[in-house]
């Protein structure tokens, strides 16, 4: 769970104080949830809804708890997943998961650009065009476009970051993006 | 292109080795830790870390201070060095680390490799490291009688997404790349290649730059940044 203590290490830098838990009572006490997580849609679905987090993150965000998601925790706010047969998301966004529609090569690892779609108070000190570390294979397509927040290009467009409301995530790894990365998260986690 | 700055370590300090001769190292810090932060905040997007004791003994030694620097900096760390077994790289994927590099084991045991490659996926660096176009193994030490061309071919037919070349008759000498054989293995795999030995100087890096391989993801450098020959906001003004 590399991925975790990054994520974990990266909050902490930028003033958090942070609790990695799988208990839904410590996720409801919490003032801020963070969903970050690599691997496959399905899988990660089945854990929260076996460990009972997947109701309570439902019920905490649409409360108006301040919710962050990054990478496969941007997917799973979705409706639904075609990665490795249709599995059902959280369902806090409207839309759907899908592979990244490109002739480059997928997954697409690495640096690159961002471009910003509209204001947000998570983008302070992010200039528009700014590059991030992104390791993916699939993108979310939301059905309103006004969740939209950044777009990338890798030989198609797609969605790199959503906010609606209390609900802001990231396609790529602000734990990975060096400064600007770290800008993000602070401006999150206050 | 992403420049990726060396880390080095020999016995819990930051060296640079020439031509990869373990008794011929000259220490640059005396804390990698600190001196990763330094890249990163000199501009780094990524950083190579490389274990030396790791790579001499064929075994974990400096993990957990590779493990320490992948958590206090926020850029991508890659490494490689003494990773031999899959436990090996179980252990390394389960901590912070965001590549790890194999080498010698995936030359001589196919099942190794394949097995790599389904733990590591898209993780999985292969380094292929050539001496007058062969590859050598056991941390550059012996030499094999398989060309690095043909050893990187066989690796993207078995799912290998990244590979590693160094020169060895070039690192750490100064002398720069050997662009006629990075730019044969460019052409020859599609897979992503991480170019590695012999940057010395702004030149090397825009004649890099200028072959104009897209495959060449990125590049490695080591010496020249420690012996400030040029900065990683001057490398990056090239590569970016």
């Amino acid at each position: 769970m590399g991925n975790l203590r990054s994520v974990e290490k990266a909050l902490e830098k930028v003033g958090a104080t942070v609790s990695v838990s799988r208990d839904p009572d410590e996720v409801r006490r919490a003032e801020r949830i963070v969903l970050p997580g690599v691997g496959a849609f399905g899988d990660a679905m089945a854990n929260l809804e076996k460990r009972g987090l997947a109701g309570v993150i439902r019920e905490e965000v649409e409360a108006g708890k301040p919710f962050l998601g990054i990478c496969l925790g941007l997917d799973l706010l979705f409706e639904e997943s075609d990665e490795h047969g249709l599995h059902e998301g959280l369902g806090l966004l409207p839309g759907r998961v899908e592979l990244l529609p490109t002739d480059l090569k997928i997954p697409h690892i690495g640096w690159n650009q961002v471009s910003i779609r509209k204001q947000s108070p998570l983008l302070a000190g992010v200039p528009d065009g700014s590059s991030f570390y992104f390791v993916h294979s699939y993108a979310v397509v939301p059905r309103d476009e006004s969740d939209i927040l950044c777009q990338t290009e890798y030989g198609c467009t797609f969605v790199s970051a959503v906010e609606r409301g209390n609900i802001a995530a990231f396609q790529f790894h602000p734990e990975k993006s060096s400064s600007l990365g770290l800008t993000i998260l602070k401006n999150f986690a206050s | 292109m992403i420049l990726l700055p060396a880390i080095d370590i020999q016995g819990g300090q930051c060296v640079r080795l020439r031509r990869g001769d373990f008794a011929d190292a000259t220490i640059f810090s005396s804390d990698p830790v600190e001196r990763a932060r330094m890249w990163e905040q000199e501009g780094a997007q990524a950083l190579h870390v490389v274990d030396l004791d790791g790579a001499r003994l064929g075994k974990l030694v400096n993990l957990a201070l590779v493990e320490e620097i992948a958590e206090t900096i926020s850029i991508p760390v890659e490494f490689g060095g003494g990773v031999r077994t899959i436990d090996d790289l179980k252990m390394v994927s389960e901590g912070p680390i965001d590549r790890v590099v194999i080498g010698t084991g995936a030359l001589t045991d196919q099942a190794f490799l394949l097995e790599a490659v389904r733990i590591s996926g898209d993780k999985l660096v292969v380094s292929v490291d050539a001496e007058r176009g062969m590859v050598t193994t056991h941390g550059w030490q012996e030499k094999s009688s398989v060309s690095a061309v043909r050893f990187a071919a066989f690796l993207q037919q078995e799912g290998v997404r990244h590979i590693l070349y160094t020169d060895i008759d070039r690192d750490g000498m100064m002398m720069g790349m050997n662009l006629d054989a990075v730019s044969e293995l460019a052409r020859e795999v599609d897979i992503d290649i991480i170019a590695s030995g012999g940057i010395s100087n702004l030149e090397d890096l825009r004649r890099l730059k200028a072959l104009n391989l897209d495959n060449i993801s990125s590049v490695i450098v080591g010496r020249a940044l420690y012996e400030g020959s040029f900065t990683v906001a001057e490398a990056r003004a090239i590569l970016d």
